[in-house]
């Protein structure tokens, strides 16, 4: 096989032709060629012979490295508006001025998920990418992310990334894969678009949609859909019905709710936007304000939503429906300006009757403070009725914020969805499309098991695919078209809140990919790159110059003008009609359990799948990685006598699937939810063989709820979990109080002892065997605030980015050996052993990093001194220096250190390292490792921080060092810093400003963790504050966190 | 070969039975232990000896298996960081122990019955450290930088740290591995003289003559040589109590709920004691047989050591019992689980196996007929051993399996090369132990006739009736 770097593929792919030998020397490669056979001769001509198909190099080289980076160096030249980017590819001849090898660099991109977009700031170093982190400036993001934000890096330098175009199962070059599209655009404009469709995913930008409109307008008879698998398309449909006959996208500010009732929405974990939603949460769930907002959460599965409500309560998504409706009747009751008749009296369980009326109270008093979220798998009647109530509340425009769609195209929302993917396959099978353009996504993989698309598609006589990966649908098409990465190329987006964004890429495409702003170009008979096509978007949607479109690119973001965002919202007139009607069209879904389809934690509905970041990070639920685990209620599983890991059959109609079953506390009975996205038949290096495709029970029918009906087929394998067990165990790991139980007793978290004599943290005078480590510069510490925490997860992945952590696979995990030097502990409150009743549970959760140790276990049992007290207090890990007694990690009470049982970075392909961040070291099999508070962020804020002449710069300088957990995360929920600094005076801050660390560790709910066996821990925790509504009952607090009076403690509670 | 002396207890009250049995002199003595380093080794031995080498290559390929590959081999994860591994030396080093018991504190105590045992339970100790020094060795991850645990000096000013139990674990191992071998070794000495002596080949005779060095058996000679050994015996002495203490120390010192406790240093040396007794008796119970020593290595020998399994092994019944009664005394709850979950939790197996093995067994050498059953003996000595193993694998599993945060809880299982490791260290003690029988004079001739009749032609002149008047086992 060849291996060529891009460059050279390029050049030879102009097929140059071979100079002739001048001397008379004959110059062969073969006894044929010597021969003048004809077929030699061909093959000599053809560049790339036929019997070694061209496979394009299945690693980046040094050289080829060296190309990209001076591309996205030219281009990071250009952006900063001194003159217009080049797209060549050419390696420094001079360098770019303020570049300064090794130094890490940021630009301003942005990422479309989820349905909307969230605002970076990527790392680069040496011209390429290596961490992402969100834009603190960007209006949504605020700097948030979440981990499949964090982790889509892996994806650009994924080693089974599709690294050509490819015709017939066969590698093409780009050429001739522009040949084809210009035949295609040759032929369509010759028919107007007859028989061509488009098949577009949720793509957020506003060039892919501006081309789009080009081909239903140019090519007329053309047709444009759209489809994802988990979409927004019922809450568009309804707006679009309910109000101005537009469909409208909406976002969340939970920063000015005072109540939200969340009726089956991860709208903090996996829908809308997490990352806006998380940021808005945390800004209320601050007890120290004082201006807690209360969170209803209904839901069937357990989600990071649920996790972060005040009151949880369990029901099956077919009745939500009920319960929204007695929400709408008891608001009516309780005197909210809301249409009446909406609503109804659905029979409800008695908790179910009180959860409902006390959220209603709540909401009715709010106003336009009130918050109704619904989740996208409810139909359109509901989203009908939940914007109802949000417009009668008055919160649309306060809490719910309208957004118009980038894409005009789709104003008939029929073409959306499963109802527009089932009119495409009809128009396929009956010849009325013969050539499809599928942009992105992966419909033969996810779309509804009953349309058959793949059939469907095999019939179009052009097919052409652009996607990242040679994936199922892409092996279906007559031509695959490599997509390029969000990081390689220019595109733009927009949020759902109507914030837009240019993604400029932070290297030169790896392997030459297209966007789909570029292939719809082609299509359309253009030449432009997809530099030329988002800048004419922008000159012409945004009105923008070359100048104000490099401000755009720098800051990242732009909030266009209101009116822009979305119609005013006084015009949005409720049709009670429509919302009576869309009611009247939500079927009940019957059977005897539900069966629920939910993106994959791991691969979200697919395209994460070749992740190991993702498909090892321990999903929210049950902690599983590796693998597809359908959710149940524990009732459920005593129903069905299966336990975690055994396999279910699930079946739907006529279709079946088995698929392995983990017990969820929390799930609502007779329902089982089924994460959608593994069990890819694509090869990779991650998710081949991983993992159910529950595609297979999926029909349009029942798209997102189906009625079904489950039973245990076999016994199965231990799911590969990274926490066995979620009992505390009566041990005061997490502690949690009510508002009022804060404010009658505010120190309470930090002076809990148990009651029982004898209990824990109880303990006799701690005194120090040696002398107080002196800090007379900085001293470092971190706290978490519970309140805020959701377990998302996010900090997770973001460590893994930052310090190059390994991913040890199904084995390692099932062994125990995952690396993740953060991990979130959850727990439920119960008993060992007694686990009936579980299933109402709260959970409760708990970030645990290393915890710095002033008396560090550890450190005095290295009989080599490999891990020591910085002068800072960090406890240090020397990588070098270890040789792995592995006598640590024995006497660490909080089992916080990983050792490298083996060499997990001996696999790493070629490209995989070169997301690894050159500041840490990548560690050797045989050593330990751990959280190091990202010394290499602190010691970095340090060298920043010399250079300042004022030492109060300098201050700041250091005020401005976050860990990689502390800046990825949603809720702002960590918090690192100097202890000795005392931060800014409050009068000084800024009105988002955190509060520094130093304030925080004082709070009077501010405890260590084990504190009675002397560690003297440098992280601290907050207490998770809930705000209940006393009207209701209360769930169990986590144990050990009994909100009884605190007692004084026995003896001196030593130091914390 | 000697003649098969005829085995019966002799024991009748007040008086002893001999240490000697039939009608040995001198001549007969050295014929006796000279001959089995001198006659050609038979097939029995050879099957024995080639069985236990396979056995080492057992050990030799796990590892070769552990270093290639790494510690990752083992069922070892981030919450269970020792299990078999320290769990192997710990047992290896507890049986370590009687061969210097006998030889320095059983020598100090004048108990004369050591003499025909003392040889091979030395060389036992010997065999037993090396089976345990290859566990620190090999378990840590980077095996080749093992070196840095010793305080080399260097030019990178690296030192090692001494508040790390692990380091004084290789002071004091070493140090015990280098006193037994020298005092092993003194030992030694007059009795390769002898083969020496007795020399039919010139290789034999080069070879021991080399190692006796020069040992003449002169009255200047054995004054040496008694004050050598005395003074080897007081600085092996302490050592016997320090090693184990030393030992227990790793876990002592710890944090770990069920290893953080102060009864662990007398605990384990008992242990060690009670362990290393019981090897000796198997070890013992074999050799006199095979090698045709039964009037040399007595039934009342193998009673004695029984009698020392009875005291130890109640004295590690009394110490599991008083763990127990300060985990809940001690009122702190991390400890009190951590006990439960050793009698109740998923390792409660491990635990009554030890429980049953270690107290409730050797109970039965409260009767005589046991004490002198070959069969019984053989079978409990056994059983000890299983059951002290089983302890160091509850001491350290069970504690580090279920420590102070549920979350990180896990289930120890042990991979195929935690097994072959422990198997193959077997094969390395059983292969050095049958080349020493062949090789080196098992028993210590010199010391032998030095508590013969022969050996005090003025008989009964200083102790009445009783040869050995302290000598009560």
């Amino acid at each position: 096989m060849k291996r060529l770097p891009i460059a050279d593929q390029i050049k030879q792919n102009g097929h140059a032709a071979p100079s002739e030998p001048t001397d008379g020397t004959i110059w062969f490669q073969t006894v044929a060629e010597l021969h003048d056979d004809p077929k030699v001769a061909e093959q000599r001509a053809r560049e790339f012979p036929e019997d070694e198909p061209y496979a394009p190099p299945d690693g980046v080289d040094r050289r080829t490295f060296m190309t990209l980076m001076g591309a996205s160096m030219a281009l990071a030249a250009g952006v900063s508006g001194c003159r217009k980017p080049e797209e060549l590819i050419v390696p420094f001849s001079k360098q770019p001025e303020g570049f300064i090898p090794g130094k890490s660099e940021y630009y301003a991109t942005a990422i479309p998920i989820y349905g909307t977009a969230v605002g970076l700031l990527v790392e680069s170093v040496d011209g390429r990418p290596i961490k992402i982190e969100g834009n603190p400036d960007h209006p949504d993001s605020k700097g948030g992310t979440t981990s499949l934000i964090q982790a889509s890096i892996l994806d650009l330098y994924d080693p089974n990334r599709s690294k050509s175009p490819k015709s017939g199962g066969k590698d093409i070059p780009h050429e001739e894969a522009e040949k084809q599209l210009a035949a295609v655009a040759k032929a369509m404009v010759a028919k107007q678009g007859h028989g061509l469709a488009v098949l577009a995913e949720e793509h957020r930008s506003p060039t892919t949609a501006r081309h789009l409109d080009r081909v239903a307008t140019s090519l007329n008879f053309s047709k444009v859909r759209r489809f994802e698998a988990f979409g927004r398309e019922n809450q568009r449909t309804a707006w679009h019905n309910v109000f101005i006959g537009q469909p409208l996208d909406i976002s969340f500010d939970l920063s000015a709710a005072d109540v939200v009732v969340i009726l089956d929405a991860d709208i903090l974990g996996s829908e809308s936007n997490p990352v806006r939603n998380s940021k808005g949460f945390a800004a209320r769930r601050n007890v120290d304000k004082g201006n807690m907002s209360r969170i209803y959460v209904a839901e069937p599965c357990p989600t990071v939503t649920g996790h972060a409500a005040d009151h949880r309560l369990r029901v099956q998504a077919r009745r939500v429906g009920d319960l929204l409706k007695a929400l709408a009747s008891a608001l009516v009751a309780a005197g909210a300006p809301i249409a009446d008749g909406l609503g109804g009296t659905p029979t409800l369980s008695d908790a179910e009757k009180k959860w409902v009326t006390a959220a209603a109270k709540d909401l009715a008093k709010a106003g336009k403070k009130g918050l109704v979220a619904l989740g996208n798998r409810q139909p359109p009647g509901l989203h009908a009725l939940a914007a109802a109530l949000n417009h009668g509340l008055g919160s649309i425009g306060t809490t719910v914020l309208p957004s118009l769609p980038p894409d005009g195209v789709f104003t008939n929302v029929a073409a959306e969805g499963v109802s527009g993917l089932a009119q495409l396959v009809e128009e396929l099978n009956s010849g009325a499309v013969d050539t499809l353009l599928i942009l992105g996504g992966n419909p033969v993989f996810n779309a509804p098991v009953d349309l058959k698309f793949g059939e469907a598609l095999k019939k179009a006589k052009t097919s052409i695919h652009v996607s990242s990966h040679y994936d199922e649908t892409s092996e279906l098409c007559t031509l695959h078209i490599n997509r390029a990465h969000f990081l390689e190329s220019w595109s733009d987006a927009v949020s759902d809140s109507g914030v837009h964004s240019v993604i400029q890429p932070l290297i030169a495409p790896m392997y030459g990919g297209k966007t789909d702003a570029e292939v719809l170009e082609r299509v359309l008979g253009g030449k432009r790159s997809a530099y030329d096509l988002v800048l004419s978007t922008w000159s012409k949607v945004q009105k923008l110059d070359s100048k104000g479109f490099a401000a755009v690119v720098h800051d990242g973001y732009l909030v266009p003008p209101r009116e822009q965002i979305a119609p005013e919202i006084e015009t949005l007139a409720l049709n009670a009609a429509m919302v009576s009607q869309g009611l009247g069209s939500v079927t009940a879904v019957a059977g005897e359990t539900e069966v629920l389809f939910a993106p994959d934690p791991h691969a979200y509905d697919g395209r994460f799948a070749n992740n190991g970041w993702l498909m090892e990070l321990p999903d929210p639920i049950f902690r599983a990685t590796w693998g597809t685990v359908a959710a149940i209620s524990h009732a459920t599983a005593k129903k069905l006598g299966v336990v975690d890991g055994d396999l279910v059959e699930v079946s739907i109609g006529e279709t079946k699937v088995n698929v392995p079953i983990g017990i969820a506390f929390g799930h609502a009975d007779d329902s089982i939810t089924l994460p959608v996205g593994l069990g890819r038949r694509l090869k990779g290096r991650i998710c081949e063989g991983v993992g159910v495709d529950v595609n297979a029970v999926r029909a349009s029918k029942g798209w997102f709820i189906a009625g079904g009906a489950v039973k245990k087929a076999a016994a199965g394998e231990k799911l590969a979990v990274t926490q066995g067990h979620f009992v505390m165990e009566g041990r005061p790991l997490i502690r949690q109080q009510t508002v009022e139980q804060h404010k009658a007793n505010p120190t309470w978290g930090r002076d809990y002892v148990s009651e029982k004599p004898g209990g824990f943290a109880i303990h006799p005078p701690l005194v120090n065997s040696w002398e107080d480590w002196q800090y007379h510069g900085h001293k470092w510490g971190m706290t978490f605030d519970l309140s805020l925490c959701t377990g998302c997860m996010t900090c997770v992945t973001a460590c893994q980015a930052e310090n190059n952590i390994p991913v040890v696979g199904a084995a390692g995990v099932l062994k125990s050996r995952e690396m993740h030097w953060l991990r979130i502990d959850r727990y439920f409150a119960g008993k060992a052993g007694q686990v009936d009743g579980l299933d109402d549970a709260q959970a409760a959760l708990m970030p645990l990093p290393c915890q710095h140790c002033e008396m560090a276990p550890c450190e005095q049992v290295c009989p080599v001194n490999a891990t020591s007290h910085s002068p800072e207090g960090i406890n240090e890990m020397t990588y070098n220096r270890c040789i792995g007694t592995k006598y640590c990690g024995n006497n660490c009470p909080y089992k916080v250190r990983r050792f490298n049982y083996f060499n997990w970075n001996k696999d790493h392909p070629e490209e995989h390292k070169l997301v690894l961040n050159p500041d840490v070291t990548v560690r050797y099999r045989g050593v330990m490792e751990k959280c190091s508070f990202c010394v290499q962020r602190v010691n970095e804020g340090k060298i920043a921080a010399k250079k300042q002449k004022d030492p109060s710069a300098a201050r700041e300088v250091m005020r401005g060092v976050q860990t990689a957990c502390q800046q990825a995360c949603p809720t702002n929920a960590i918090t690192f810093g100097d202890l000795n600094d005392p931060g800014r005076a409050p009068d000084q801050r800024g009105p988002e400003e955190r509060r520094p660390v130093s304030e925080l560790a004082s709070l009077g709910r501010a405890y260590g963790i084990l504190t009675e066996i002397n560690t003297r821990p440098r992280v601290t925790y907050l207490a998770r504050i809930t705000n209940p509504n006393p009207e209701l009952p209360q769930a169990a607090p986590p144990i050990g966190a009994q909100p009884a009076a605190a007692h004084a403690a026995p003896a001196s509670k030593g130091e914390h | 070969m000697a003649t098969s002396a005829p085995v019966t207890p002799g024991d009748t009250p007040g008086t002893r039975a001999k240490l000697v049995l039939g009608q040995p002199t001198f001549k007969t003595v050295n014929e006796d232990i000279a001959s089995i380093v001198e006659s050609k080794p038979t097939p029995k031995y050879l099957l024995g000896l080639m069985f236990a080498a396979s056995i080492l290559l057992v050990m030799v390929g796990s590892l070769v298996k552990l270093v290639y590959s790494g510690v990752g081999v083992w069922g070892l994860d981030n919450t269970v960081f020792w299990a078999w591994d320290i769990t192997g030396f710990v047992f290896w080093i507890g049986i370590g122990h009687a061969g210097t018991l006998i030889s320095a504190i059983l020598f100090l105590f004048r108990q004369k019955w050591r003499t025909s045992i003392n040889r091979a339970a030395e060389a036992m100790t010997i065999f037993a450290v090396m089976a345990a020094g290859i566990y620190p060795a090999f378990h840590v991850g980077r095996v080749w930088l093992l070196y840095w645990v010793f305080p080399v000096p260097n030019q990178m000013s690296m030192w090692p740290n001494f508040k790390s139990p692990l380091l004084w674990d290789v002071f004091a191992v070493s140090t015990y591995a280098t006193v037994s071998i020298l005092f092993w070794y003194l030992g030694l000495v007059p009795d390769l003289a002898t083969i020496r002596d007795r020399a039919k080949t010139k290789l034999r005779y080069l070879i021991y003559g080399i190692l006796s060095l020069g040992w003449r058996g002169s009255h200047r000679g054995w004054l040496s040589y008694e004050k050598a050994y005395l003074i080897l015996a007081g600085l092996s002495t302490p050592l016997v109590l320090s090693v184990h203490t030393v030992v227990s120390f790793d876990f002592a010192t710890s944090v770990v709920p069920g290893w953080h406790t102060t009864i662990f240093p007398p605990y384990f040396v008992a242990g060690a004691i009670f362990s290393g007794f019981a090897m000796v008796i198997t070890l013992m119970i074999v050799a006199r047989k095979v090698l045709g020593l039964e009037h040399m290595i007595t039934i009342r020998h193998l009673e004695n050591m029984s009698k020392i399994i009875l005291a130890t092994g109640s004295m590690v019944g009394y110490a599991y019992a008083i763990e127990f009664f300060i985990a809940w005394y001690g009122a702190v709850e991390y400890e009190r689980y951590a006990f439960l979950n050793r009698m109740f939790g998923p390792y409660w197996w491990a635990y009554w196996s030890m429980v049953s093995c270690n107290v409730i067994f050797p109970q039965l050498f409260w009767f005589k007929k046991v004490r002198t059953s070959i069969p019984a003996l053989f079978a409990i000595s056994i059983v000890v051993n299983i059951g002290m193993w089983f302890e160091r694998f509850v001491i350290i599993v069970t504690s580090l399996h279920r420590d102070y945060i549920p979350s990180s809880w896990t289930y120890f299982t042990p991979s195929i090369w935690d097994i072959s490791l422990f198997v193959g260290t077997f094969g390395l003690f059983l292969t050095m132990f049958l080349l020493f029988c062949k090789f080196l004079p098992v028993i210590a001739a010199s010391e032998v006739k030095g508590v013969m009749p022969q050996a005090d032609p003025h008989g009964d002149d200083h102790h009445g009736k009783d040869e050995e008047a302290h000598a009560h086992g």
